[in-house]
Protein backbone atom coordinates (compact mmCIF):
# COMPACT_ATOMS: atom_id res chain seq x y z
CA UNK A 1 0.00 0.00 0.00
CA UNK A 2 3.39 2.09 -0.35
CA UNK A 3 3.79 5.29 1.62
CA UNK A 4 -0.05 6.71 2.25
CA UNK A 5 -0.50 2.91 4.24
CA UNK A 6 2.13 3.15 5.85
CA UNK A 7 1.58 6.46 7.32
CA UNK A 8 -2.44 5.54 8.01
CA UNK A 9 -0.55 2.42 10.31
CA UNK A 10 1.75 4.85 11.86
CA UNK A 11 -1.72 7.25 12.62
CA UNK A 12 -3.77 4.65 13.38
CA UNK A 13 -1.26 3.74 16.02
CA UNK A 14 -1.65 6.66 18.07
CA UNK A 15 -5.31 7.42 17.65
CA UNK A 16 -6.74 4.62 16.96
CA UNK A 17 -9.19 6.33 15.01
CA UNK A 18 -9.26 4.74 11.35
CA UNK A 19 -11.35 8.01 9.63
CA UNK A 20 -8.90 10.60 11.52
CA UNK A 21 -5.80 8.41 10.72
CA UNK A 22 -6.45 8.18 7.16
CA UNK A 23 -7.38 11.88 7.47
CA UNK A 24 -4.05 12.77 8.89
CA UNK A 25 -2.13 10.71 6.48
CA UNK A 26 -3.56 12.19 3.40
CA UNK A 27 -3.06 16.10 5.32
CA UNK A 28 0.43 15.09 5.53
CA UNK A 29 1.16 13.96 1.82
CA UNK A 30 -1.13 16.49 0.28
CA UNK A 31 -1.32 19.59 2.76
CA UNK A 32 -3.89 21.48 0.29
CA UNK A 33 -6.26 18.80 -0.09
CA UNK A 34 -9.98 19.49 1.39
CA UNK A 35 -11.61 16.42 2.43
CA UNK A 36 -14.66 15.37 3.96
CA UNK A 37 -15.51 12.26 5.70
CA UNK A 38 -19.17 11.35 5.44
CA UNK A 39 -21.33 8.05 6.92
CA UNK A 40 -23.93 6.87 3.77
CA UNK A 41 -26.87 6.30 4.72
CA UNK A 42 -28.94 6.32 1.09
CA UNK A 43 -29.17 9.54 -0.31
CA UNK A 44 -27.72 11.25 2.33
CA UNK A 45 -23.69 11.63 2.87
CA UNK A 46 -23.32 12.81 6.46
CA UNK A 47 -20.71 14.87 7.90
CA UNK A 48 -18.43 13.29 10.14
CA UNK A 49 -14.82 14.51 10.22
CA UNK A 50 -12.56 16.89 7.89
CA UNK A 51 -12.18 20.28 6.29
CA UNK A 52 -15.23 22.67 6.17
CA UNK A 53 -14.12 24.80 3.28
CA UNK A 54 -15.91 28.51 2.45
CA UNK A 55 -15.32 28.65 -1.04
CA UNK A 56 -16.53 26.35 -3.93
CA UNK A 57 -14.42 24.06 -5.38
CA UNK A 58 -14.84 23.04 -9.39
CA UNK A 59 -13.32 19.67 -8.97
CA UNK A 60 -15.69 17.83 -6.56
CA UNK A 61 -15.12 13.91 -6.01
CA UNK A 62 -16.84 11.59 -4.07
CA UNK A 63 -15.08 8.50 -3.40
CA UNK A 64 -17.49 5.40 -2.45
CA UNK A 65 -14.89 3.66 0.50
CA UNK A 66 -17.63 0.82 1.22
CA UNK A 67 -21.25 0.45 2.57
CA UNK A 68 -20.89 2.83 5.15
CA UNK A 69 -18.51 5.28 4.36
CA UNK A 70 -17.29 8.28 2.29
CA UNK A 71 -15.00 10.69 1.10
CA UNK A 72 -15.65 13.97 -0.57
CA UNK A 73 -12.54 15.38 -2.11
CA UNK A 74 -13.52 19.24 -3.34
CA UNK A 75 -10.47 20.39 -4.78
CA UNK A 76 -8.89 17.17 -6.39
CA UNK A 77 -7.67 18.76 -9.70
CA UNK A 78 -4.44 19.78 -7.22
CA UNK A 79 -3.59 16.03 -7.53
CA UNK A 80 -2.83 13.55 -10.73
CA UNK A 81 -5.41 10.92 -11.59
CA UNK A 82 -2.76 8.23 -10.56
CA UNK A 83 -2.58 9.72 -7.48
CA UNK A 84 -6.46 10.08 -6.39
CA UNK A 85 -6.29 6.36 -7.96
CA UNK A 86 -3.94 5.25 -5.49
CA UNK A 87 -5.83 6.92 -2.82
CA UNK A 88 -8.90 5.59 -3.61
CA UNK A 89 -7.27 1.72 -3.74
CA UNK A 90 -5.66 2.09 -0.52
CA UNK A 91 -8.87 3.79 1.13
CA UNK A 92 -11.01 0.74 0.10
CA UNK A 93 -8.75 -1.61 1.34
CA UNK A 94 -8.56 -0.40 5.34
CA UNK A 95 -12.38 0.04 4.56
CA UNK A 96 -13.04 -3.45 3.37
CA UNK A 97 -11.30 -4.65 6.64
CA UNK A 98 -13.80 -5.38 9.51
CA UNK A 99 -11.67 -4.63 12.46
CA UNK A 100 -12.02 -1.11 12.00
CA UNK A 101 -15.34 -1.16 11.62
CA UNK A 102 -16.82 -2.95 14.17
CA UNK A 103 -19.89 -0.69 15.01
CA UNK A 104 -19.86 2.65 12.30
CA UNK A 105 -22.11 4.49 14.47
CA UNK A 106 -19.62 4.41 17.22
CA UNK B 1 -47.15 -3.34 14.23
CA UNK B 2 -48.83 -6.67 14.75
CA UNK B 3 -51.37 -7.52 17.56
CA UNK B 4 -50.46 -4.14 19.83
CA UNK B 5 -53.31 -2.27 20.84
CA UNK B 6 -52.67 1.63 20.04
CA UNK B 7 -53.46 2.12 23.72
CA UNK B 8 -50.22 -0.18 24.46
CA UNK B 9 -48.21 1.29 21.54
CA UNK B 10 -48.65 4.47 23.34
CA UNK B 11 -47.54 3.51 26.93
CA UNK B 12 -44.53 2.42 24.96
CA UNK B 13 -43.53 5.89 22.56
CA UNK B 14 -42.23 8.60 25.42
CA UNK B 15 -38.50 7.50 27.51
CA UNK B 16 -38.91 10.21 30.13
CA UNK B 17 -34.82 9.65 30.30
CA UNK B 18 -34.24 10.70 26.49
CA UNK B 19 -35.80 14.44 28.34
CA UNK B 20 -34.09 15.02 31.53
CA UNK B 21 -31.04 14.28 30.09
CA UNK B 22 -30.89 17.57 28.53
CA UNK B 23 -33.09 19.84 31.39
CA UNK B 24 -30.73 22.34 32.94
CA UNK B 25 -31.29 21.67 36.81
CA UNK B 26 -34.28 20.01 35.90
CA UNK B 27 -35.96 22.83 34.12
CA UNK B 28 -36.43 23.15 30.58
CA UNK B 29 -35.28 26.14 28.34
CA UNK B 30 -38.45 28.35 28.19
CA UNK B 31 -37.91 30.15 30.78
CA UNK B 32 -41.26 32.03 30.89
CA UNK B 33 -40.35 34.20 33.56
CA UNK B 34 -37.26 35.56 31.49
CA UNK B 35 -38.97 36.01 28.36
CA UNK B 36 -41.92 38.22 29.69
CA UNK B 37 -39.24 40.26 31.45
CA UNK B 38 -37.55 40.90 28.62
CA UNK B 39 -40.29 42.00 26.10
CA UNK B 40 -41.19 44.29 29.02
CA UNK B 41 -37.85 45.54 29.33
CA UNK B 42 -37.43 46.33 25.88
CA UNK B 43 -40.66 47.59 25.43
CA UNK B 44 -39.62 51.27 24.19
CA UNK B 45 -36.59 50.60 22.29
CA UNK B 46 -34.79 53.40 20.53
CA UNK B 47 -33.92 54.01 16.88
CA UNK B 48 -30.35 54.05 17.13
CA UNK B 49 -30.55 50.26 18.83
CA UNK B 50 -33.08 48.79 16.23
CA UNK B 51 -30.47 50.43 13.51
CA UNK B 52 -27.48 48.74 16.22
CA UNK B 53 -29.27 45.28 15.81
CA UNK B 54 -29.72 45.35 12.03
CA UNK B 55 -26.39 46.07 11.51
CA UNK B 56 -25.38 42.81 13.68
CA UNK B 57 -27.66 40.59 11.59
CA UNK B 58 -26.45 42.05 8.33
CA UNK B 59 -23.21 40.55 9.59
CA UNK B 60 -24.67 37.31 9.93
CA UNK B 61 -24.52 37.31 13.84
CA UNK B 62 -27.44 35.67 16.02
CA UNK B 63 -29.30 37.66 18.18
CA UNK B 64 -29.63 37.77 21.74
CA UNK B 65 -33.16 37.48 23.57
CA UNK B 66 -32.69 41.64 24.31
CA UNK B 67 -32.25 42.49 20.96
CA UNK B 68 -34.74 40.40 19.62
CA UNK B 69 -37.31 41.42 21.90
CA UNK B 70 -35.94 44.97 20.81
CA UNK B 71 -37.18 44.41 17.39
CA UNK B 72 -40.81 42.77 18.06
CA UNK B 73 -41.35 45.89 20.13
CA UNK B 74 -40.74 48.45 17.40
CA UNK B 75 -43.63 50.33 16.66
CA UNK B 76 -41.63 52.99 14.08
CA UNK B 77 -42.99 51.78 10.79
CA UNK B 78 -40.37 53.63 9.22
CA UNK B 79 -38.22 51.08 10.84
CA UNK B 80 -39.87 48.20 10.19
CA UNK B 81 -39.11 49.25 6.25
CA UNK B 82 -35.78 48.84 6.94
CA UNK B 83 -36.07 45.87 8.75
CA UNK B 84 -38.11 44.32 5.17
CA UNK B 85 -34.97 45.34 3.24
CA UNK B 86 -32.26 44.26 5.69
CA UNK B 87 -34.20 40.86 6.28
CA UNK B 88 -34.09 40.75 2.08
CA UNK B 89 -30.47 41.58 1.87
CA UNK B 90 -29.47 39.17 4.73
CA UNK B 91 -31.07 36.67 2.36
CA UNK B 92 -29.51 36.74 -0.31
CA UNK B 93 -26.16 37.29 1.27
CA UNK B 94 -26.65 33.87 2.84
CA UNK B 95 -28.33 31.82 0.42
CA UNK B 96 -28.00 34.12 -3.06
CA UNK B 97 -31.33 34.80 -5.15
CA UNK B 98 -32.81 31.39 -5.04
CA UNK B 99 -35.78 29.70 -4.04
CA UNK B 100 -35.92 26.15 -2.80
CA UNK B 101 -38.88 24.36 -3.84
CA UNK B 102 -40.65 21.32 -2.21
CA UNK B 103 -43.86 19.62 -2.23
CA UNK B 104 -45.62 18.21 0.94
CA UNK B 105 -46.86 15.10 0.62
CA UNK B 106 -49.62 13.48 3.46
CA UNK B 107 -49.04 9.72 4.06
CA UNK B 108 -51.05 8.82 6.69
CA UNK B 109 -53.86 11.24 8.60
CA UNK B 110 -54.43 9.01 11.09
CA UNK B 111 -53.38 10.35 14.51
CA UNK B 112 -53.94 9.47 18.16
CA UNK B 113 -54.11 13.08 19.37
CA UNK B 114 -56.91 15.08 19.60
CA UNK B 115 -55.09 18.85 19.06
CA UNK B 116 -58.14 20.94 19.19
CA UNK B 117 -56.77 23.03 16.36
CA UNK B 118 -56.12 20.25 14.00
CA UNK B 119 -58.43 18.76 11.13
CA UNK B 120 -56.82 15.68 11.88
CA UNK B 121 -57.43 15.33 15.59
CA UNK B 122 -59.09 11.61 16.72
CA UNK B 123 -61.99 12.98 17.67
CA UNK B 124 -63.24 14.58 14.43
CA UNK B 125 -65.35 12.02 12.39
CA UNK B 126 -65.91 14.57 9.20
CA UNK B 127 -62.18 13.16 8.15
CA UNK B 128 -61.71 10.41 5.71
CA UNK B 129 -58.76 7.93 7.32
CA UNK B 130 -56.29 6.45 5.54
CA UNK B 131 -52.48 5.44 5.57
CA UNK B 132 -50.54 5.06 1.85
CA UNK B 133 -49.79 1.37 0.65
CA UNK B 134 -46.70 0.91 -1.39
CA UNK B 135 -48.96 1.11 -4.90
CA UNK B 136 -50.49 4.41 -3.16
CA UNK B 137 -47.41 5.70 -2.24
CA UNK B 138 -45.13 4.76 -5.65
CA UNK B 139 -48.57 6.98 -7.49
CA UNK B 140 -48.25 9.65 -5.81
CA UNK B 141 -44.59 9.67 -6.11
CA UNK B 142 -44.59 9.26 -9.70
CA UNK B 143 -47.59 12.23 -9.83
CA UNK B 144 -45.30 14.50 -8.18
CA UNK B 145 -41.96 13.65 -9.90
CA UNK B 146 -43.86 13.91 -13.32
CA UNK B 147 -44.37 17.60 -12.64
CA UNK B 148 -40.79 18.36 -11.85
CA UNK B 149 -40.56 17.92 -7.81
CA UNK B 150 -37.10 16.31 -6.71
CA UNK B 151 -37.07 17.05 -2.95
CA UNK B 152 -40.39 16.30 -0.57
CA UNK B 153 -41.46 16.60 3.01
CA UNK B 154 -43.65 13.68 3.98
CA UNK B 155 -46.01 13.92 6.92
CA UNK B 156 -47.54 11.92 9.48
CA UNK B 157 -50.17 11.25 11.77
CA UNK B 158 -49.19 9.98 15.25
CA UNK B 159 -50.32 6.65 15.22
CA UNK B 160 -49.31 3.04 15.43
CA UNK B 161 -50.17 1.91 11.79
CA UNK B 162 -47.54 5.10 10.88
CA UNK B 163 -44.43 4.29 13.19
CA UNK B 164 -41.18 4.45 12.99
CA UNK B 165 -41.03 1.09 10.67
CA UNK B 166 -43.72 2.39 8.27
CA UNK B 167 -42.20 6.00 7.59
CA UNK B 168 -38.76 4.19 7.16
CA UNK B 169 -40.50 2.17 4.61
CA UNK B 170 -42.25 4.76 2.98
CA UNK B 171 -38.92 6.89 2.65
CA UNK B 172 -37.03 4.23 0.82
CA UNK B 173 -40.50 3.92 -1.57
CA UNK B 174 -39.92 7.18 -2.30
CA UNK B 175 -36.24 7.09 -2.81
CA UNK B 176 -37.11 4.39 -5.38
CA UNK B 177 -39.75 5.40 -7.26
CA UNK B 178 -38.40 6.81 -10.64
CA UNK B 179 -39.77 8.31 -13.39
CA UNK B 180 -37.88 9.15 -17.13
CA UNK B 181 -35.24 11.70 -15.63
CA UNK B 182 -37.17 12.52 -12.70
CA UNK B 183 -36.41 11.03 -9.60
CA UNK B 184 -37.13 12.03 -5.84
CA UNK B 185 -33.43 12.92 -4.34
CA UNK B 186 -34.22 14.24 -0.49
CA UNK B 187 -37.32 13.53 1.48
CA UNK B 188 -37.94 15.80 4.95
CA UNK B 189 -39.98 14.07 7.02
CA UNK B 190 -42.54 16.15 9.58
CA UNK B 191 -43.83 13.43 11.97
CA UNK B 192 -44.48 13.44 16.08
CA UNK B 193 -41.09 13.40 18.36
CA UNK B 194 -39.09 9.80 18.69
CA UNK B 195 -36.99 8.72 20.66
CA UNK B 196 -33.08 7.98 19.60
CA UNK B 197 -33.38 4.53 19.17
CA UNK B 198 -36.51 4.94 16.51
CA UNK B 199 -34.54 8.05 14.64
CA UNK B 200 -31.48 6.48 14.02
CA UNK B 201 -34.01 4.18 12.03
CA UNK B 202 -35.05 6.69 9.93
CA UNK B 203 -30.92 7.83 9.47
CA UNK B 204 -30.44 4.47 8.09
CA UNK B 205 -32.70 5.00 5.60
CA UNK B 206 -31.20 8.50 4.39
CA UNK B 207 -33.74 10.75 6.00
CA UNK B 208 -33.05 14.73 5.01
CA UNK B 209 -34.58 17.34 7.44
CA UNK B 210 -36.55 16.08 10.65
CA UNK B 211 -39.07 18.32 11.04
CA UNK B 212 -41.19 18.76 14.50
CA UNK B 213 -43.06 21.98 15.56
CA UNK B 214 -43.16 22.99 19.35
CA UNK B 215 -47.18 24.16 17.95
CA UNK B 216 -46.85 27.02 20.99
CA UNK B 217 -43.73 27.19 23.57
CA UNK B 218 -45.86 28.93 26.01
CA UNK B 219 -46.68 26.07 28.67
CA UNK B 220 -49.65 26.50 30.07
CA UNK B 221 -51.44 27.16 26.46
CA UNK B 222 -49.67 23.88 25.42
CA UNK B 223 -51.29 22.18 28.19
CA UNK B 224 -54.75 23.67 27.77
CA UNK B 225 -54.68 22.81 24.01
CA UNK B 226 -53.22 19.49 24.51
CA UNK B 227 -55.08 18.01 27.32
CA UNK B 228 -57.08 15.18 25.39
CA UNK B 229 -53.43 13.88 23.45
CA UNK B 230 -52.09 10.91 25.41
CA UNK B 231 -48.88 11.63 23.45
CA UNK B 232 -48.82 15.08 22.96
CA UNK B 233 -50.02 16.12 25.81
CA UNK B 234 -46.06 16.19 26.96
CA UNK B 235 -44.79 19.59 26.24
CA UNK B 236 -40.96 18.24 27.00
CA UNK B 237 -41.43 15.22 25.17
CA UNK B 238 -41.97 17.39 21.79
CA UNK B 239 -39.83 20.15 23.08
CA UNK B 240 -36.54 18.18 23.29
CA UNK B 241 -37.56 15.75 19.84
CA UNK B 242 -34.68 17.75 18.09
CA UNK B 243 -32.16 17.19 20.44
CA UNK B 244 -32.59 13.59 20.25
CA UNK B 245 -32.75 14.25 16.50
CA UNK B 246 -29.21 15.63 16.71
CA UNK B 247 -27.92 13.17 19.35
CA UNK B 248 -28.91 9.75 16.99
CA UNK B 249 -27.27 11.60 14.10
CA UNK B 250 -29.66 13.15 11.98
CA UNK B 251 -28.13 16.54 12.52
CA UNK B 252 -30.40 18.25 9.96
CA UNK B 253 -33.55 19.82 12.07
CA UNK B 254 -36.45 22.23 11.31
CA UNK B 255 -38.33 23.61 14.15
CA UNK B 256 -41.45 25.30 14.10
CA UNK B 257 -44.67 27.14 16.12
CA UNK B 258 -47.84 27.60 14.93
CA UNK B 259 -48.82 31.46 15.26
CA UNK B 260 -52.38 32.04 16.27
CA UNK B 261 -51.96 29.95 19.33
CA UNK B 262 -50.69 32.54 21.74
CA UNK B 263 -48.99 35.29 21.78
CA UNK B 264 -46.74 35.87 18.82
CA UNK B 265 -43.59 38.01 20.01
CA UNK B 266 -43.57 35.30 22.92
CA UNK B 267 -43.48 32.32 20.00
CA UNK B 268 -40.89 33.96 18.21
CA UNK B 269 -38.88 34.29 22.12
CA UNK B 270 -39.59 30.71 22.03
CA UNK B 271 -38.61 29.93 18.44
CA UNK B 272 -35.30 31.45 19.71
CA UNK B 273 -34.47 30.37 22.85
CA UNK B 274 -35.09 26.59 21.06
CA UNK B 275 -32.00 27.45 18.52
CA UNK B 276 -29.61 28.58 21.00
CA UNK B 277 -30.02 25.58 23.46
CA UNK B 278 -29.71 23.45 20.75
CA UNK B 279 -26.41 25.24 19.82
CA UNK B 280 -25.44 25.52 23.34
CA UNK B 281 -25.69 21.52 23.46
CA UNK B 282 -24.85 20.83 20.02
CA UNK B 283 -21.51 22.23 19.28
CA UNK B 284 -23.08 25.36 17.23
CA UNK B 285 -25.26 22.60 15.24
CA UNK B 286 -29.02 25.00 15.38
CA UNK B 287 -32.06 24.34 13.36
CA UNK B 288 -31.40 24.18 9.50
CA UNK B 289 -34.80 25.80 8.87
CA UNK B 290 -37.71 27.60 10.87
CA UNK B 291 -41.39 27.20 10.40
CA UNK B 292 -44.04 29.60 11.16
CA UNK B 293 -47.61 28.15 9.91
CA UNK B 294 -50.70 30.48 11.22
CA UNK B 295 -53.69 28.84 11.78
CA UNK B 296 -55.58 27.83 8.89
CA UNK B 297 -59.58 26.88 8.88
CA UNK B 298 -60.20 22.82 8.65
CA UNK B 299 -63.03 21.03 8.16
CA UNK B 300 -65.33 20.72 11.47
CA UNK B 301 -62.45 22.68 13.55
CA UNK B 302 -64.30 25.36 14.75
CA UNK B 303 -62.00 26.46 17.44
CA UNK B 304 -59.77 28.52 14.60
CA UNK B 305 -62.15 31.09 14.24
CA UNK B 306 -62.39 31.70 18.39
CA UNK B 307 -58.60 31.82 18.95
CA UNK B 308 -57.94 35.40 20.48
CA UNK B 309 -54.21 35.04 18.66
CA UNK B 310 -54.80 35.01 14.92
CA UNK B 311 -51.95 36.85 12.88
CA UNK B 312 -53.36 39.44 10.60
CA UNK B 313 -50.93 39.58 7.21
CA UNK B 314 -49.34 42.78 8.69
CA UNK B 315 -47.92 40.92 11.95
CA UNK B 316 -47.25 38.28 9.89
CA UNK B 317 -44.53 40.19 7.45
CA UNK B 318 -43.19 41.55 10.97
CA UNK B 319 -42.76 37.96 12.72
CA UNK B 320 -41.60 36.52 9.62
CA UNK B 321 -39.16 39.84 8.88
CA UNK B 322 -38.17 39.11 12.88
CA UNK B 323 -36.97 35.34 12.69
CA UNK B 324 -34.86 36.49 9.54
CA UNK B 325 -33.00 38.82 11.49
CA UNK B 326 -32.78 36.69 14.59
CA UNK B 327 -31.13 33.56 13.19
CA UNK B 328 -29.48 35.18 10.19
CA UNK B 329 -28.18 31.65 8.76
CA UNK B 330 -31.08 29.69 9.01
CA UNK B 331 -33.38 28.13 6.15
CA UNK B 332 -36.79 29.70 6.54
CA UNK B 333 -40.21 28.09 4.82
CA UNK B 334 -43.10 29.81 3.96
CA UNK B 335 -45.90 27.07 2.84
CA UNK B 336 -48.80 27.25 0.66
CA UNK B 337 -51.36 27.44 3.76
CA UNK B 338 -50.17 31.23 2.96
CA UNK B 339 -52.09 32.93 0.21
CA UNK B 340 -50.06 33.59 -2.94
CA UNK B 341 -50.06 37.34 -2.32
CA UNK B 342 -48.95 36.76 1.23
CA UNK B 343 -46.41 34.75 0.33
CA UNK B 344 -45.16 36.52 -2.42
CA UNK B 345 -45.10 39.45 0.26
CA UNK B 346 -42.96 37.70 3.06
CA UNK B 347 -40.43 36.06 0.18
CA UNK B 348 -38.95 39.56 -0.19
CA UNK B 349 -38.27 39.68 3.73
CA UNK B 350 -36.38 36.88 3.72
CA UNK B 351 -37.58 33.39 3.45
CA UNK B 352 -35.39 30.58 1.29
CA UNK B 353 -37.68 27.98 0.85
CA UNK B 354 -41.63 27.08 -0.66
CA UNK B 355 -43.81 24.38 -1.07
CA UNK B 356 -45.47 24.41 -4.65
CA UNK B 357 -48.40 22.53 -6.07
CA UNK B 358 -49.14 21.32 -2.79
CA UNK B 359 -52.01 19.21 -2.47
CA UNK B 360 -52.56 18.42 0.86
CA UNK B 361 -54.84 15.40 1.08
CA UNK B 362 -53.52 11.58 1.58
CA UNK B 363 -53.42 9.93 -1.94
CA UNK B 364 -54.39 13.23 -3.50
CA UNK B 365 -51.74 14.10 -6.29
CA UNK B 366 -52.18 10.80 -8.24
CA UNK B 367 -56.09 11.46 -8.02
CA UNK B 368 -55.50 14.97 -9.30
CA UNK B 369 -58.25 15.23 -6.44
CA UNK B 370 -58.40 18.73 -3.97
CA UNK B 371 -60.86 16.75 -1.06
CA UNK B 372 -60.90 19.04 1.96
CA UNK B 373 -61.76 15.93 4.36
CA UNK B 374 -58.71 14.45 3.90
CA UNK B 375 -56.77 17.34 4.45
CA UNK B 376 -55.56 18.72 7.63
CA UNK B 377 -56.34 22.16 7.10
CA UNK B 378 -57.11 24.58 3.76
CA UNK B 379 -54.53 25.56 1.66
CA UNK B 380 -54.20 29.26 0.84
CA UNK B 381 -52.03 29.11 -2.32
CA UNK B 382 -53.18 26.48 -5.56
CA UNK B 383 -50.86 27.54 -8.10
CA UNK B 384 -49.45 25.06 -9.84
CA UNK B 385 -45.46 24.74 -9.65
CA UNK B 386 -45.31 26.09 -13.29
CA UNK B 387 -47.26 28.73 -12.20
CA UNK B 388 -45.11 29.62 -8.87
CA UNK B 389 -41.55 28.75 -10.84
CA UNK B 390 -43.03 31.50 -13.44
CA UNK B 391 -43.77 33.97 -10.18
CA UNK B 392 -40.43 33.34 -8.56
CA UNK B 393 -38.88 34.00 -11.41
CA UNK B 394 -40.70 37.09 -12.54
CA UNK B 395 -39.96 38.84 -8.84
CA UNK B 396 -35.63 37.48 -9.93
CA UNK B 397 -35.51 34.70 -7.72
CA UNK B 398 -34.49 31.29 -9.15
CA UNK B 399 -35.83 28.47 -8.32
CA UNK B 400 -33.69 25.56 -7.04
CA UNK B 401 -34.10 21.90 -6.71
CA UNK B 402 -30.71 21.02 -5.66
CA UNK B 403 -29.95 18.57 -3.02
CA UNK B 404 -26.18 18.88 -3.26
CA UNK B 405 -25.14 19.41 0.46
CA UNK B 406 -26.32 16.68 1.62
CA UNK B 407 -24.96 14.24 -0.60
CA UNK B 408 -21.53 15.74 -0.70
CA UNK B 409 -21.30 15.59 3.54
CA UNK B 410 -22.67 18.90 3.86
CA UNK B 411 -24.86 18.34 6.73
CA UNK B 412 -24.84 19.23 10.51
CA UNK B 413 -21.88 21.28 11.50
CA UNK B 414 -20.15 21.56 8.29
CA UNK B 415 -23.32 22.78 6.75
CA UNK B 416 -23.58 24.95 9.97
CA UNK B 417 -20.07 26.53 9.53
CA UNK B 418 -20.59 27.55 6.36
CA UNK B 419 -23.96 28.92 6.51
CA UNK B 420 -22.60 31.06 9.69
CA UNK B 421 -20.13 32.38 7.46
CA UNK B 422 -22.29 33.45 4.71
CA UNK B 423 -20.91 31.28 2.38
CA UNK B 424 -23.11 28.77 1.02
CA UNK B 425 -24.57 31.07 -1.21
CA UNK B 426 -21.12 29.95 -3.46
CA UNK B 427 -22.85 26.60 -3.42
CA UNK B 428 -26.24 27.17 -3.85
CA UNK B 429 -26.69 30.10 -6.76
CA UNK B 430 -24.37 27.19 -9.20
CA UNK B 431 -26.15 24.70 -7.81
CA UNK B 432 -29.79 26.30 -8.32
CA UNK B 433 -28.89 27.29 -12.36
CA UNK B 434 -28.15 23.44 -12.80
CA UNK B 435 -31.31 21.87 -11.31
CA UNK B 436 -33.50 24.82 -12.73
CA UNK B 437 -31.80 24.08 -16.33
CA UNK B 438 -33.09 20.70 -15.74
CA UNK B 439 -36.77 21.54 -14.80
CA UNK B 440 -36.85 23.92 -17.58
CA UNK B 441 -35.81 21.13 -20.22
CA UNK B 442 -37.87 18.11 -18.61
CA UNK B 443 -41.11 19.88 -16.78
CA UNK B 444 -41.23 23.89 -18.24
CA UNK B 445 -44.49 25.13 -19.72
CA UNK B 446 -42.94 27.24 -23.20
CA UNK B 447 -44.18 30.69 -21.05
CA UNK B 448 -42.05 29.55 -17.60
CA UNK B 449 -39.09 28.55 -20.16
CA UNK B 450 -39.30 31.89 -21.90
CA UNK B 451 -38.69 33.31 -18.46
CA UNK B 452 -37.10 31.15 -17.02
CA UNK B 453 -33.57 30.49 -19.87
CA UNK B 454 -32.95 34.42 -19.42
CA UNK B 455 -32.79 33.96 -15.75
CA UNK B 456 -30.29 31.32 -15.95
CA UNK B 457 -28.11 33.57 -18.50
CA UNK B 458 -28.35 36.70 -15.84
CA UNK B 459 -27.41 34.25 -12.71
CA UNK B 460 -24.67 32.98 -14.57
CA UNK B 461 -23.26 36.28 -15.32
CA UNK B 462 -23.08 37.14 -11.80
CA UNK B 463 -21.25 34.45 -10.73
CA UNK B 464 -17.89 36.38 -9.44
CA UNK B 465 -15.75 33.28 -9.98
CA UNK B 466 -14.45 32.89 -13.28
CA UNK B 467 -13.67 29.37 -12.57
CA UNK B 468 -16.85 28.50 -11.78
CA UNK B 469 -18.45 30.26 -13.91
CA UNK B 470 -16.82 27.93 -16.61
CA UNK B 471 -17.68 24.89 -14.80
CA UNK B 472 -20.88 25.76 -14.90
CA UNK B 473 -21.14 26.53 -18.35
CA UNK B 474 -19.63 22.74 -19.41
CA UNK B 475 -22.16 21.23 -16.73
CA UNK B 476 -25.15 23.14 -18.53
CA UNK B 477 -23.98 21.73 -21.66
CA UNK B 478 -24.04 18.41 -20.43
CA UNK B 479 -27.25 18.81 -19.53
CA UNK B 480 -28.51 19.88 -22.44
CA UNK B 481 -27.27 16.75 -23.83
CA UNK B 482 -29.02 14.59 -21.54
CA UNK B 483 -26.94 14.43 -18.65
CA UNK B 484 -28.92 14.76 -15.38
CA UNK B 485 -28.00 15.27 -11.21
CA UNK B 486 -24.61 17.51 -12.06
CA UNK B 487 -23.35 19.59 -8.90
CA UNK B 488 -20.99 20.82 -7.03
Amino acid sequence: MGNLGSLIDSYYKSSGDIIVSCHQALQQLYPELMMRWARIYGYRWSFIHGTIIDNISTSLVKLRLNNDYGLCIDNANIITPEQLNEIKNTLKEYFANDKFFHNPDS
Amino acid sequence: MGSVSVKEWVQNVIKPEEIEKYLDNGKDFIDENYINETLLKKQRPEKSEIREIMAKSLELQRLEPEETAALLNCNDEELWEEMYAAGLEIKIKVYGRRIVTFAPLYVSNRCVNNCVYCGFRSENKNIHRHSLNTEELQEEIKALVSKGHKRLIMVYGEHPKSDVNYIADTLQTAYSTKVDNGEIRRVNVNAAPLCVEDLKVLKEVGIGTFQVFQETYHHQTYKNLHSRGPLKRDYLWRLYSLHRCIEAGVDDVGLGALFGLYNWKFEIMGLLLHTIDLENKFGGIGPHTISFPRLQPAVNTPWINNSPYLVDDDTFKKLVTVIRLAVPYTGMIITAREKAEVRDDVLQVGCTQLDADANIGVGSYSKHALDYNKQQFILGDNRSLDEAIRALAHMGFITSFCTADYRCGRTGACFMDITKKGKIHNLCMPNAILTFKEYLLDYASDETKKVGQPLIEMELESLPNEGIKQTVREMLTRIEAGERDLFL
